[in-house]
């Protein structure tokens, strides 16, 4: 009880005062006007160079978002966010809109990510982890910035670039399946970010490869009063495999910034994708002033036979965390797996979790959420699990369990399962509980002191969902899962 | 702004203006009834953009106008209606199409113990017990089942049990609905236990023949320091009635609240349940079952407060669905910031036994407090394939089996009755209905 206690006390000193990435680049940038008119949008499809197709699917997405009202269901409070005092389009000024090599490159820029310790050299690699090659796409607030190794993911016939340029060099794809698994109506948030998105990545897999190295996506929001609105795609042809990683961080601000993603994923026959993010925007200081407003619409789509997506997340930053990274199970045997840390601390709220749409034959999925709620901060896990009429054989398992630290905040479940079809078995379980008393006096008694015991003890708790992680950013999850726990517990 | 208002909404609305001449007269009761006229002008019938009607559209379901009971019947029982605890020795309060019927009802013993008042009469003298507790237990919102309640309540029975005191029979209240016209039939109870106080409450409501209506049947129980209260409701309207019903309970400190409700009639279904632990070392048991077939829905939304710490609730709900019929389950624990030490349990169960057959959960957790214990689990399949093996493989024809699995399955919930005689009563009227069902198909 004592260690708790002294825990908690600490989190009110040093809590989310911890961030490590919260410095500013200064930087020349290029802005759109403030506000979001059709003119804006134009604005954005043109400094991109898009076709015609393009901007319509954007104008089309702007009117339909402008009769659409912010949804409210979500636990989680915040004053209105008023869209029209935001730039939608920021990007770091260059002599010419050429593609940059590497050498090119604003040194400020890669000095930006050596910091955040991102390498965009191509022979540099993950600190501690040898020999691992990781492809890198960096995304400076609306621009990508550089993307590595294309040339040698080219060789297997990968595709990996920004989704601008996607749009230029490969329109048959993007024409076929942007918006085919989130649609332009899907959400406020989907919508907003069908009219204005700016980057992201895009990535094809032919049929039959398994892609060589490790894909990621490095989102960076540096400019103030800016949002972020990227666009990711991944298609994965059949019999093709890839891992897929995004992380994102912000600089320190007093001012709440809006960030709205959308992620499509689509899997075809006996496909796989493994995508991983390992959120760490800035969560606002101690008082709960400042921080990224995270609304993000993840889907994946199984939509060939024996396909199968899995949805590995880290959620430790953000003021407000709103996203449901799901799956469709159309395909039949296809598999759908969701594994979630969220921890939430100073005043942090984050509303998260999945959807699992059985609508084929002998689909499965699992969930496995840990949620540790420290600080003054609530944390909710909100997830579907339905089994449609023909959905015979469908199988899921949803394991869900908070850990409380403190007494000032709060943990919710809200799951909703749905079964049609008589043949479908699903079963969910879900904890909620504080550390264990005897579980800290073991560690005790064997010598640990009370942070690490706590730190022992979470990292325990979380471990089923670590251990999902691709190897090389394991590493890195880990550490922040004791940063942004350090002073409660870790 | 005008709005759509649907035949039924109308209907009730226009309602209102005639009620107030008939209904029982009760002055200190028109500010409640004012809000909820306001409250059902405002929001009308429920429907599925409403959270908590999500799986249940109440506007559709109530497509015409049933206009509420207001003036006694005096229609005679059938035969054939009969409550499942007839062979017990205890209290009956008899109800027939929303109306106390002194005749048939034999309750005099209980006088002697406990106050009765009967809710049909004017209430302008009430006594101050029922004027405080009475549509006191959870005031934060309204909902248009509450408000129709409270508008046109024609009947019922509001009994105080002095502190102490052990009302040595159960006490039944059956509520028969003929269904002669397509009514709406408000009743309520109201029950107040005294520190210490304990009683057994069964609720029955029966309907007759394939007669179409509406049951509004609101129950609250208050139970005061170390009071105990056991209370079983059984559910067998007519398979074209539409039942609609609140059970509220606040638990006093010490106090045990165990509480069953076997749903096995009616077209619709929607059980509104809230329990509320206000003082330490409360507990509350909450146990259901659902016996639905052809294309019966029901739908129970489930709260459970935990108000002060070390209080204790276990829910426990098996839900059996055949055919095309639906059942839902919402429930909800709530361990606000100061109620450490709290212990939750929540489990719900559907077992389907069709292909069409559906079964949907939202087993919610909401906690404030860091010192707790609270877990739910939910499932959802067929019978499982070894159990069946299993007593096939002793002999068991596969008819038997199935009926072996299903009683097991649903006794899980009826087990959690206490008293034994009582146990084995539910039991056997479970059995009866399954056989019931049974020869029907």
């Amino acid at each position: 009880m004592a260690a708790v206690q002294e825990t908690v006390e600490q989190v009110k000193g040093l809590a989310v005062e911890q961030y490590k990435y919260g410095f500013f680049t200064d930087i020349e940038s290029e802005k759109a006007p403030k506000g979001l008119n059709e003119d804006i949008v134009k604005f954005i499809s043109a400094k991109k160079g898009e076709p015609e197709w393009m901007l319509e699917w954007r104008l089309d997405a702007y009117r339909r978002w402008r009769n659409l009202d912010e949804p409210s269901w979500a636990k989680v409070k915040y004053p209105p966010v008023d869209f029209d005092d935001l730039y939608y389009y920021s990007a770091p000024k260059r002599a010419d809109d050429g593609p940059l090599s590497l050498d090119e490159v604003d040194p400020e820029l890669l000095r930006t990510y050596e910091k955040l310790g991102i390498p965009l050299r191509e022979q540099e690699v993950l600190a501690g982890v040898q020999g691992a090659k990781v492809a890198v796409d960096a995304v400076f607030d609306s621009v990508s910035v550089v993307t590595t190794f294309k040339e040698e993911l080219a060789k297997s016939g990968v595709i990996f670039c920004p989704i601008s340029e996607a749009v230029q060099t490969h329109p048959e794809l993007v024409q076929k399946y942007l918006g085919s698994v989130v649609p332009v109506t899907d959400n406020f948030y989907a919508t907003l970010n069908s009219a204005v998105f700016s980057d992201g990545s895009f990535v094809y897999i032919p049929e039959g490869v398994r892609c060589p190295m490790e894909l990621s996506t490095y989102f960076r929001i540096n400019e103030s009063q800016t949002g972020q609105f990227e666009r990711t795609l991944i298609i994965a042809d059949k019999g093709s495999y890839v891992s897929y990683l995004e992380g994102c961080t912000a600089p320190m601000r007093d001012e709440n910034q809006l960030h709205a993603a959308v992620v499509e994923l689509i899997a075809h026959d006996d496909a796989e994708i493994k995508y991983s993010t390992v959120q760490n925007w800035y969560p606002g200081d101690a008082e709960g002033v400042g921080g990224i407003y995270n609304f993000v619409t993840k889907r994946g789509d199984c939509r060939g036979k024996n396909s199968k997506i899995s949805w590995t997340q880290v959620e430790t930053g953000s003021a407000i965390t709103w996203k449901y990274p799901s799956c469709i199970l159309r395909g039949d045997n296809s598999r759908g797996e969701f594994y979630s840390i969220a921890i939430s601390n100073g005043h942090q709220q984050i509303d998260s979790g999945t959807k699992m749409i059985h609508l084929g034959k002998n689909t499965s999925s699992r969930i496995i959420s840990k949620g540790v709620s420290a600080g003054k901060s609530s944390n909710t896990y909100r997830g579907l699990v339905s089994a449609h009429r023909r959905a015979s054989g469908a199988r899921n398992h949803t394991q869900c369990d908070s850990l409380l630290i403190g007494q000032t905040c709060s943990a919710h479940t809200v799951p909703y399962i749905e079964s049609k079809n008589s043949t479908a078995k699903f079963e969910h379980e879900a904890t909620t509980s504080k550390i264990g008393d005897d579980q800290l006096f073991y560690c005790r008694q064997r010598g640990l002191n009370e942070e690490e015991a706590v730190a022992l003890i979470v990292n325990g708790f979380c471990k089923e969902v670590l251990q999902q992680l691709p190897m090389e950013f394991a590493v890195e999850a880990q550490a922040l899962v004791g940063i942004s726990l350090e002073g409660s517990v870790g | 702004m005008s709005i759509q208002r649907s035949e039924a909404e109308t209907a009730y609305l226009e309602a209102f203006a005639e009620a107030g001449e008939v209904l029982p007269k009760a002055q200190w009761l028109e500010p409640a009834r004012q809000a909820a006229r306001d409250s059902f002008a405002e929001t009308g019938l429920p429907h599925r953009r409403d959270e908590a009607w999500r799986w249940t559209d109440l506007r559709t379901v109530l497509d015409t106008g049933f206009p509420p009971a207001l003036t006694g019947s005096q229609s005679e029982v059938p035969a054939g209606v009969k409550s499942p605890f007839t062979a017990l020795d205890r209290h009956v309060i008899m109800f027939v199409d929303g109306h106390l019927r002194a005749e048939l009802s034999d309750y005099e013993g209980l006088c002697g113990a406990a106050q009765c008042v009967c809710i049909d009469e004017d209430l302008d003298d009430a006594p101050q017990w029922l004027r405080e507790k009475f549509g006191s237990a959870f005031t934060d919102e309204h909902d248009a089942v509450s408000a129709l309640n409270t508008v046109f309540l024609t009947g019922g029975i509001a009994i105080s049990v002095p502190a102490g005191t052990k009302v040595d029979k159960p006490v039944e209240l059956i509520f028969v609905n003929t269904g002669t016209e397509p009514q709406t039939l408000n009743t309520r109870c109201l029950l107040v236990l005294g520190d210490g106080a304990e009683i057994t409450l069964l609720e029955t409501h029966l309907g007759v023949g394939d007669g179409r209506y509406v049951a509004n049947s609101w129950t609250e129980v208050f139970l005061g320091t170390g009071a105990r209260a056991e209370h079983i409701k059984v559910q067998n309207e007519t398979a074209s009635a539409v039942h609609l019903a609140n059970t509220h309970s606040v638990i006093g400190a010490g106090a045990t609240f165990n509480s069953l409700c076997l749903s096995a009639g009616a077209q619709t279904t929607r059980n509104q349940i809230k329990s509320r632990l206000d003082g330490e070392g409360g507990h509350v048991g909450i146990a259901g079952a659902y016996m639905l077939s052809d294309r019966q829905h029901c739908d129970t939304a489930l709260m459970v407060d935990h108000a002060v710490p070390e209080c204790t609730s276990g829910e426990l709900f098996k839900c059996v669905m055949d055919d095309h019929a639906r059942g839902i389950f919402q429930g909800k624990i709530i361990v606000r910031p100061d109620a450490q030490k709290t212990d939750g349990m929540q489990m719900t169960q559907g077992l389907l036994l069709s292909e069409t057959a559906e079964f949907d959960a939202k087993p919610e957790l909401e906690i404030f407090a860091d010192d707790v214990r609270c877990t739910h689990g939910a499932t959802c399949g067929e019978l499982d394939e070894d159990q069946m093996f299993y007593l096939r493989s002793r002999g068991i024809p596969a008819d038997e089996a199935k009926s072996l699995l299903i009683a097991a399955f649903i006794g899980e919930a009826v087990d959690e009755i206490e008293s034994e005689e009582i146990r084995d009563l539910v039991k056997a009227y479970v059995a009866e209905l399954r056989d019931g069902a049974g020869d029907g198909s």
